[in-house]
């Protein structure tokens, strides 16, 4: 009998403390947006319909539209008005820095690029880009999106080389270089979008860290019980020097993959983590500078322009003192773009248009 | 094995089944060393050797020294258990630290081919002064030797304070490993209680605010002033939430399977003077050091400058213990410097009829605290930096002089510094003690169920290994 009251104590309040978690959640924990298949792209993508609430680093919802793509992005092409020509289209790929879960829909760089060139604009971003994605999938899906899109221009946003490199995972070199076709299947996908559904998003949070990749209460090794030692298994990336070796030709094959993957122009957008801390001093130069100078040389010889926003970057951190890289509550100078980093995309990508001669007009 | 793993609580619950299940004292005891081991061997089952190695030498220079009356014998007995503890811990800590230094201070040769590399085994700073103390309050004859081996090898590998503490003296817990304790169910609601709290302070602040801490320590210099004083402050938030946490996680877990430590932690920034704090910081380390350490080199009963040395001596070696740099020793001597100066200054200062005359009781009490939690701020400083010319650039950004300027307040960690100065404050006025029943408490259980979510709906992004798993 005692013991049943305590553990009818126990279920009461834990029930209560669940409904606290509920509603405190839903301000402060992330929420979880359902990633069903996709028949059209052959992914699982956001929901259409669907937000994501993020909160882990910086502070900001995403609305998604059908293929994942940014409900901004595809609302600003449905209103626009029918006395307007269409617009040019420019598709924007990458991982999540295009994502930009990070900072809400109207800070967005496509957002910014729109405000900053007037709702009348001849020339419209379309961000395509999920969390991870690297340059195999889209030399894989960038065939899917332009049967839905008319682009005129491509362009790449790369935050490093890695993507350029093997990794042995998508980008393989035995035996000889080869893109391997792969989909990173999100965790649950049907108890995501059932607890998505019922608002259960710290339900979510908890269960991902608790069983999902088996990992602990605190996130960790996977679980065993075997005795120790155990050998490190954490991923190490390649150094400057080991990139620098295998770099060239490697850049070549996955330079001439996304070439062949489009009858568009490609361009690279390269965003270095500009200003660069190095023991507490702050350096306005990548360390790895000549390698990527190498690489550009590389793109232009493929016909694939490079932007380089390096100079805008080192320029914002002198004129303002602040980072276009983290958040407060994540780590600032580190981490993703924040608003400030997507405006300095944008802007760039206003020059782009205008050396484009994309019907941009001054 | 972390207490914050699966595995750990799997183990616990376990082993909480098997104490409540079976009658026998001697197989209860069995089973409870068998799974201390494997607690142990779960990180690396080689260094188990050491482990036990240390408790058969410790067990049979107590046996020993409880056979022998002759005070030179009994001396060498004990001369036998430091040089082999002492020895063990010095080989494995501190080798690589005195060939670099020693090729520092004599200069021109490289130490790299005569460095080891050992790995330091873990808890073993822990473990190692946990059997000394047995060795010599047997020798002092404050502690009768166990004849028990199983009481005396669970009382050095006994899981719940095993790998980082608290320091458990044989005093305490070997007579409760003898009058067989059985677990019940108040301690194991109490203990429950404990462990959630420490749990709490661990997951939910120390490795949330261990972010912000370990960015801007990182690249110490690059920061402004008021960034780097909340790093700093969120520093002393940060190891204090993850050592009391683990402490509080400790005694819980001792508490759920029946047995008792003292508390390692008493609220430390509410002190008010250097020795206030280390009679509420980590006390079980600094009571050993004053027992062990500190009153058998003299204490404060020669002259104050006598008294000055041995709290240097007992300061650094302190800082020491927490590990082979210099950077700790800096810790070390900035204490012992702080406390020497404390000893010579505030009587004359605070105690003088005029100046109680002149100044508030109040006032004083309140500046007495902001000096002390301003020095062992600073302290701290030394202990987190890297090295040397980190902590140069740390505090020369923290008066100013930084070379980059960015500005960073990290929100989590400024809401963690209020809540944890709003924990000392309420305490300062609260009641002494505040563990109401759970079960008999719905709105405990509630507390605690919330606070329990709280870690799993927003676990940190980077989990920590706990940070006094380094010492």
């Amino acid at each position: 009998m005692r013991l049943f009251r305590d553990l009818l104590n126990l279920a009461s309040a834990a029930a209560v403390a669940g409904m606290l978690l509920w509603v405190f959640g839903a301000e402060f924990a992330n929420s979880v947006a359902p990633y069903p298949f996709d028949e059209t792209i052959g992914r699982h993508l956001p929901a259409p319909g669907s937000s994501l609430r993020f909160r882990t680093e910086g502070w900001a919802t995403t609305h998604y539209a059908e293929h994942g793509l940014l409900a901004v992005d595809v609302e600003a092409l449905a209103s626009r008005p029918d006395t307007l020509p269409p617009p040019i289209l420019v598709g924007v790929w990458g991982d999540s820095f295009v994502q930009g879960v990070h900072v809400d829909d109207g800070m967005k760089f496509s957002s910014q690029f729109r405000r900053l060139l007037g709702d009348d604009s001849e020339v419209a971003l379309v961000a395509i880009g999920q969390p991870g994605w690297d340059v195999t999938d889209v030399v894989d899906l960038v065939d899917r999106y332009e049967a839905l899109y008319d682009f005129e221009a491509q362009l790449l946003v790369l935050h490093d080389l890695f993507d350029f490199s093997p990794n042995e995972e998508t980008f393989v070199t035995d035996p000889a270089f080869r893109f391997v076709s792969r989909e990173r299947h999100p965790p649950a996908p049907r108890l995501r979008s059932r607890l998505a559904a019922l608002r259960l998003d710290f339900v979510w949070v908890s269960w991902e860290r608790l069983f999902l990749a088996h990992r602990n209460p605190v996130g960790g090794a996977p679980l065993r019980w075997r005795p120790g030692p155990v050998p490190s298994t954490a991923k190490t990336w390649p150094s400057w020097t080991q990139l620098e070796e295998v770099s060239p030709a490697a850049w070549d094959f996955a330079l001439d993959r996304l070439v062949g993957s489009s009858q568009r122009r490609w361009t690279i957008v390269y965003i270095p983590r500009i200003p660069f801390f190095d023991g507490g001093r702050v350096q306005l130069e990548e360390p790895a500078v000549g390698i990527v100078r190498r690489f550009a040389e590389h793109c232009s010889a493929r016909g694939v322009e490079f932007v380089d926003l390096s100079d805008r970057l080192k320029a914002f951190y002198l004129d303002r003192g602040r980072s276009a890289f983290g958040f407060d509550n994540g780590q600032v100078g580190r981490g993703h773009l924040n608003a400030d980093g997507h405006r300095i995309l944008a802007e760039a990508l206003v020059e782009w248009s205008r050396e484009q001669g994309f019907g941009v007009d001054d | 094995m972390l207490f914050t793993r699966l595995e750990f609580f799997g183990l616990l619950a376990f082993t909480l089944v098997f104490l409540y299940r079976v009658g026998s004292a001697r197989l209860r005891k069995l089973y409870l060393l068998a799974a201390s081991y494997y607690f142990y061997a779960f990180w690396d089952w080689r260094f188990l050797a050491l482990l036990m190695a240390s408790t058969l030498c410790d067990f049979g220079v107590g046996r020993a020294l409880s056979r022998c009356d002759r005070s030179r014998v009994r001396r060498a007995w004990l001369t036998l258990s430091l040089v082999a503890n002492l020895g063990i811990l010095g080989f494995y800590k501190y080798f690589d630290f005195f060939v670099v230094e020693l090729s520092r201070l004599t200069g021109g040769w490289d130490p790299g081919s005569h460095l080891l590399g050992l790995v330091l085994p873990i808890g073993i700073s822990f473990y190692t002064f946990q059997t000394l103390s047995y060795t010599i309050d047997v020798y002092r004859g404050r502690l009768q030797p166990t004849s028990s081996f199983t009481d005396f090898a669970l009382y050095v590998a006994f899981f719940p304070q095993l790998v980082a503490g608290p320091i458990v003296r044989a005093r305490e817990l070997l007579p409760q490993l003898a009058e067989n304790r059985h677990p019940s169910r108040d301690r194991l609601f109490a203990g429950a209680q404990t462990f959630v709290f420490g749990f709490f302070k661990k997951v939910f602040i120390a490795d949330r605010v261990a972010v912000f801490v370990d960015g801007v320590f990182a690249d110490a210099g690059a920061f402004d002033a008021v960034t780097t004083w909340l790093a700093v402050l969120a520093y002393a938030v940060q190891i204090y939430c993850d050592f009391s946490g683990y402490s509080d996680m400790a005694i819980g877990t001792a508490r759920m399977l029946g047995y008792d430590f003292a508390e390692n932690f008493r609220h430390p920034y509410l002190a008010r003077s250097l020795s206030e704090f280390w009679r509420r910081w980590h006390i079980s380390l600094s009571t050993w050091l004053r027992d062990y350490l500190y009153l058998p080199l003299g204490g404060s009963r020669g002259g104050r400058l006598f008294t000055f040395r041995n709290l240097g001596i007992t300061m650094v070696l302190g800082g020491l213990w927490h590990g082979a740099a210099l950077h700790f020793m800096a810790w070390g001597v900035w204490h012992g410097v702080a406390l020497a100066v404390e000893r010579a200054v505030a009587p004359r200062l605070l105690g003088g009829a005029s100046m109680s005359r002149r100044i508030p009781p109040r006032l004083i009490s309140v500046a007495s605290w902001g000096v002390t939690t301003l020095v062992v701020v600073v302290g701290w400083v030394f202990f987190r930096a890297t090295d040397f010319p980190a902590a140069g650039r740390l505090l020369s950004a923290m008066v100013g002089h930084s070379g980059g300027g960015l500005r960073w307040i990290h929100p989590f960690a400024a809401a963690a510094l209020l809540m944890v100065a709003m924990w000392h404050l309420w305490w300062a006025m609260g009641p002494e003690r505040w563990r109401p029943p759970l079960a008999q408490n719905w709105a405990t259980a509630l507390w605690l169920c919330f606070l329990v979510g709280l870690c799993f709906a927003y676990p940190p992004r980077d989990p920590n290994p706990f940070l006094y798993f380094q010492f």
